[in-house]
């Protein structure tokens, strides 16, 4: 009798594929769409999690492109406090498909940010990256010149990379009146919260995937090759206004956000998917990802997945000719990931 | 006052050696430790006492805890080069905090600096730094800029920092080429090797001074020293 199953490859099955196995030899997570040059360049936006596959690829001499470079005098530990070499762009965390879809219209449509600007102290806080600048911005000016440079590295970045990875982290989102969106609620770095004045959303599937496909297509205006690598954070959320407990919220939120990148990766040729979140979230793993707070993944674990990453690549095309040299800014330790909504978790003690 | 006043340099204290032999009445008051391009920050102390660098002026290896005042005359951030550069990095749209760390990044970076935080692991006395030597050839800058640049290297060493003369300078900063014409400097990579002959005249150098050049540091440095407070001994090793 005939059945597709018997023509199926081993990873299709769980026995062989998972159960007879050490998960340390678990392979062929991932069969990647495209192959991915060294020399290809590639940029990383996104949640918490997407500055590991940025390091990993400056660490295994992979064009990650840092469009936004500190200055040469800066010294990497400066360089990491002032948030330069974490992202592709100066951007800080885009932990919604919503929040890439903003800058991608200040990049691409030259649309104005708005003029809003929080303050603490004397300093000035940019509202769209609001830890950016530890201790603020000496003046307005000041911190809106930095942004007109970080939205002009982030046009760069779509105008000269090959490929755009996105991790796509929460589906809460704050925003203002007039529709702009925060990375974070106001009043917690700076700012204060005015239930007249912000608002809160929980973004459905819909919602995400619109904005993601909008962002894809806005950004193809100016760079028609241009590939998307999608991930989803295996980062649980720190903190959840959804009124779900956090465990809850986390497990819908992920399960949206992976439903989103699945369709889009069958649906468009120009998007991959990277299996990360299931990597370090799979009961097969046995949670041994994850630090003791069962939230932050463990430097085994970013290995595990980056491994992963790249030996899929190798599996499908071959070796690759690595020929760059090491930026140091990007091969700074886990310890030194940027997240800004950990400082949500100050206000559930 | 003895041979308490200690100068450690790179090649820029050729011409302040050669102008202390030319003024003995005050150059037997400094003794001077050297060495030359990258064999600066080879310079060691062991129990305090200066090792991996030529001593000129004085027999005996330099024990820096005897020490009234301490001058580091080697390769430190200018007023030129931070007013330079303050003016392109705000310009390239970063942040005054982002600009500061850098500045002090290129101090304490600096094999001045370096060797003056090991110093202060072993000596009380004051210990003042002078930048490297401004290019002869440096383009001009304005007045406000330049005191903007001085006042830059002043937040991060305070009166550590020892000014160049003014006198050195001529219209917009540049330094006069009467102290840079025939320059002197320290030659050779190797301290084994220096004596008298590494004293190299040069028709002209653009970092290096000459002797009169070297005169006009060395009473800097006099004037320095006298006006300081002595501390009588060091911390312990």
């Amino acid at each position: 009798m005939s059945t597709p199953y018997k023509t199926l490859p081993t990873r299709s099955f769980w026995k062989p594929a998972i159960a007879q196995r050490s998960f340390f030899d678990i392979d062929e997570l991932w069969e990647p769409k495209w192959s991915l040059l060294p020399s290809d360049p590639v940029v990383t936006f996104g949640s918490c999690f997407a500055q590991h596959i940025g390091r990993a690829m400056v660490q295994r001499g992979y064009n990650w492109l840092n469009a936004e470079v500190s200055p040469s005098s800066l010294s990497v530990p400066n360089a990491k406090k002032f948030n330069f070499g974490v992202f592709s762009a100066r951007t800080g965390n885009i932990y919604t498909a919503s929040l890439l879809l903003q800058w991608v219209r200040w990049a691409v449509y030259g649309a104005n940010p708005p003029d809003e600007v929080w303050q603490l102290d004397g300093r000035y806080y940019d509202p769209f990256r609001p830890t950016i600048e530890p201790g603020g911005f000496a003046s307005v000016d000041e911190l809106q010149r930095s942004r007109a440079v970080s939205i002009a590295a982030f046009r760069q970045c779509i105008e000269t990379a090959k490929v755009f990875v996105f991790t796509v982290g929460l589906t809460e989102s704050w925003h203002n009146q007039i529709g702009y969106e925060y990375p974070l609620c106001p009043g917690t770095v700076a700012g204060e919260f005015d239930t007249k004045a912000h608002r809160f959303l929980n973004q459905d599937y819909t919602e995400i995937l619109s904005n993601l496909e909008t962002s894809f297509e806005i950004m193809k205006t100016i760079n028609q090759n241009l590939r998307f690598i999608l991930t989803t954070s295996p980062v649980p959320l720190v903190a959840t206004n959804s009124g779900q407990h956090v465990l809850v919220a986390t497990m819908g939120s992920k399960s949206i956000i992976r439903a989103v990148c699945g369709h889009l990766t069958l649906t468009r040729k120009d998007v991959d998917y990277f299996p990360s979140y299931e990597i370090i979230n799979s009961p097969v793993f046995r949670g041994a990802f994850f630090e003791p707070n069962a939230r932050e993944v463990n430097p085994k674990g970013v290995a595990f997945v980056m491994d992963h990453f790249f030996s899929s690549l190798v599996k499908k095309y071959g070796e690759p000719n690595i020929i760059k040299p090491v930026d140091p800014v990007a091969m700074l330790s886990n310890e030194d990931i940027v997240c800004e909504e950990e400082l949500l978790a100050a206000f559930g003690s | 006052m003895g041979k308490s006043i200690y100068v450690i340099g790179n090649s820029f204290v050729g011409a302040l050696i050669r102008a202390a032999a030319e003024n003995p009445s005050i150059g037997q008051e400094i003794t001077v430790a050297a060495a030359g391009g990258v064999n600066f920050c080879k310079i060691g102390l062991e129990n305090g006492i200066l090792t991996n660098c030529r001593i000129y002026n004085a027999k005996d290896p330099l024990d820096v805890r005897n020490a009234k005042a301490i001058f580091v005359y080697a390769r430190l951030p200018t007023p030129h080069d931070m007013a330079t550069s303050e003016m392109r990095l705000t310009a390239q749209g970063y942040s005054t905090q982002v600009i500061a760390a850098t500045h002090r990044d290129m101090v304490e970076t600096s094999e001045s600096f370096l060797l003056y935080s090991r110093l202060r692991l072993w000596t009380k006395a004051p210990i003042s730094l002078l930048s490297s030597n401004i290019p002869s050839n440096s383009k001009p800058i304005k007045r406000n800029a330049y005191e903007r640049g001085t006042l830059l290297i002043r937040r991060i060493l305070g009166d550590n920092y020892l000014e160049f003369p003014p006198e050195l300078f001529g219209e917009g900063y540049v330094p006069r080429n009467e102290f840079y014409k025939n320059s002197i400097r320290i030659t050779g990579d190797s301290v084994a090797s220096m004596g008298e002959d590494e004293f190299s005249r040069r028709k002209h150098d653009i970092t290096h001074m000459n002797v009169l050049g070297g005169s006009v540091i060395l009473h800097s440095i006099i004037a320095r020293a006298n006006s300081l407070t002595f501390v009588p001994h060091a911390l312990s090793a």
